[in-house]
């Protein structure tokens, strides 16, 4: 009697009882199927088609020993914008408004003339005196607007000549030059590697202004291989600011994969600093 | 889907650890008192049609190995052992004062049939109250880590400056998946639990017949004497 109550009470107090083991291992079983079965055939995964997105870019390769130029196409766009505006103006503009500019006050004139003579009847007490000073008044002004539109015109012409004198400035040189880098000195036409990098970085890095003050700065040593994938990372110098560090970490592990090859296997000690980053 | 659990936040990982703990271990109750209830309901039946069949206790004592599992059997045991030992006493009881020639048997295996029911049910209910503290905190749990990974994520937000759909998703899938673990623990949990106490209240009605019949036996064997 005494041996039963005893093994009751260890029954009760046991955390395993028997057979209890056994069911636990089929119960961790089965929990390590779930994600089997899922991962199978049997349910098959819905994929995310995204539609597929090409980047080509035909202007910037990244080459080896970039040759003296201009190291981005987009000065050439900011430049060609200002083309259409600037060629329109002079042949439109300047012919039809100078001859109507000084026809305008001619015509005006009659205006003036057939309004106050309505009203003169009604004054007649001083009619010849009056006649006589309206035609003096009428003549001054009459000079004055000459000079004034004369004025205007001249103003528009040099204005013009201004503009097109701009606009042959641009053409000219910076625009024509070869794809290279301001400070090349290779003979191959595109752009070096370190800066088509940090203009990718940059391209990725989110940060605004408010969440760092002063000028943080921070000097990164990064290997890519010869596809443009990161291999590893490393800060040289940390800007002392955790949250710019994070951002820029961030930025750095978002373009792991750059848009295009690289010439071959590279390493750069890339400096970025708060204020190239914002005006990116 | 695992990418969203490797993914997680320290806090939401650790959530869910306990969440799989819990899971892994309702299981296990559940399919252990799945047999061991199966086991009780189908012996108690076979060992009522043993013990009406034979009408004789020390025959019925004779056959209980069979019925390990049975709790109306474990009931008969110690009803018929108290039995016995009253009978015991009786019969060597020559000293005047002896207490066991006073007793009553009736009140004696009575007694002992109550104590035998006390114990039988709590030997079914073991582990039932793990079943209904998942049941009713698994979600509670999953719904914490939902909280803190959805808190990580709109940090995340404030400190990235961005707060497109493409930076807040990720975070919030994140952190759903605790609250969906907890659910998936916690609806077998409750279910099993439900059930499992419907089947021991049987096992216990039935105990409780049993006794009366026990005892009634009994009487009309004291009475007959």
């Amino acid at each position: 009697m005494k041996s039963s109550r005893k093994q009751r009470w260890q029954q009760l107090q046991s955390v395993f009882e028997p057979g209890f083991k056994q069911m636990l291992l089929a119960s961790i079983l089965i929990h390590l199927l779930v994600p089997i079965l899922y991962y199978s055939p049997l349910f098959p995964q819905r994929e995310i088609v995204k539609p597929p997105v090409y980047r080509v870019n035909l202007v910037n390769k990244i080459v080896k020993n970039p040759q003296a130029g201009r190291p981005e196409a987009t000065v050439v766009k900011k430049k060609t914008k200002v083309k259409p505006k600037a060629k329109p103006k002079p042949k439109p503009k300047v012919k039809p408004k100078a001859k109507p500019i000084p026809a305008k006050p001619k015509a005006v004139k009659p205006k003036p003339k057939a309004v106050p003579v309505k009203p003169k009847p009604k004054p007649k007490p001083k009619p010849v005196v009056s006649q006589v000073q309206d035609k003096v008044r009428e003549s001054a002004l009459d000079k004055m607007r000459a000079k004034v539109a004369a004025q205007a015109h001249k103003d528009k012409i040099a204005a013009l000549k201004a503009a097109a004198l701009a606009e042959s400035l641009i053409e000219s040189p910076i625009v024509d030059a070869p794809v290279g880098m301001a400070d090349g000195k290779g003979d191959e036409a595109g752009v070096s590697a370190i800066a088509s990098v940090q203009e990718f970085i940059q391209q990725q890095w989110v940060f605004s202004e408010y969440q760092a003050a002063g000028k943080p700065e921070a000097e990164v040593k990064m290997a890519y291989n010869r596809e443009g994938t990161l291999l590893h990372y490393k800060f040289i110098k940390k800007s002392g600011n955790s949250v710019f560090d994070e951002s820029l970490t961030r930025a750095i592990v978002k373009s792991k994969h750059l848009p295009q090859a690289l010439p071959e296997a590279m390493e750069f000690e890339i400096v970025f600093n708060l204020k190239d980053m914002l005006d990116k | 889907m695992l990418e969203l659990v490797f993914n997680a936040g320290p806090v939401v990982k650790l959530v869910l650890l306990i969440l799989v703990y819990f899971s892994l271990v309702s299981w296990a109750i559940i399919f252990y008192k799945f047999s061991v209830i199966q086991k009780a309901i189908k012996e108690s039946d076979r060992f009522l049609d043993f013990f009406w069949a034979k009408k004789r206790f020390d025959l019925v004592g004779q056959g209980l190995k069979e019925f390990s599992n049975s709790p109306i059997a474990n009931l008969f045991r110690e009803g018929y052992h108290e039995m016995l030992q009253w009978k015991k006493k009786s019969a060597t009881a020559d000293e005047p004062g002896d207490f066991s020639q006073r007793m009553d048997p009736t009140e004696m295996v009575g007694r002992a049939l109550r104590r035998a029911t006390t114990q039988e049910t709590q030997r079914l209910e073991k582990y039932l109250t793990f079943l209904a503290t998942t049941g009713s905190t698994a979600p509670f749990i999953g719904l914490f880590g939902t909280v803190w990974g959805i808190m990580d994520a709109f940090h995340g937000i404030g400190t990235t400056g961005s707060a497109s759909l493409a930076v807040v998703a990720p975070g919030i899938s994140e952190a759903l998946i605790a609250t969906a673990i907890g659910l998936a623990a916690a609806i077998p949990a409750v279910m099993g639990y439900n059930h499992f106490l419907n089947k021991v209240n049987i096992l216990i009605g039935e105990m409780d017949n049993f006794s009366q019949e026990f005892l009634n036996i009994v009487e009309r064997m004291e009475s007959g004497k």
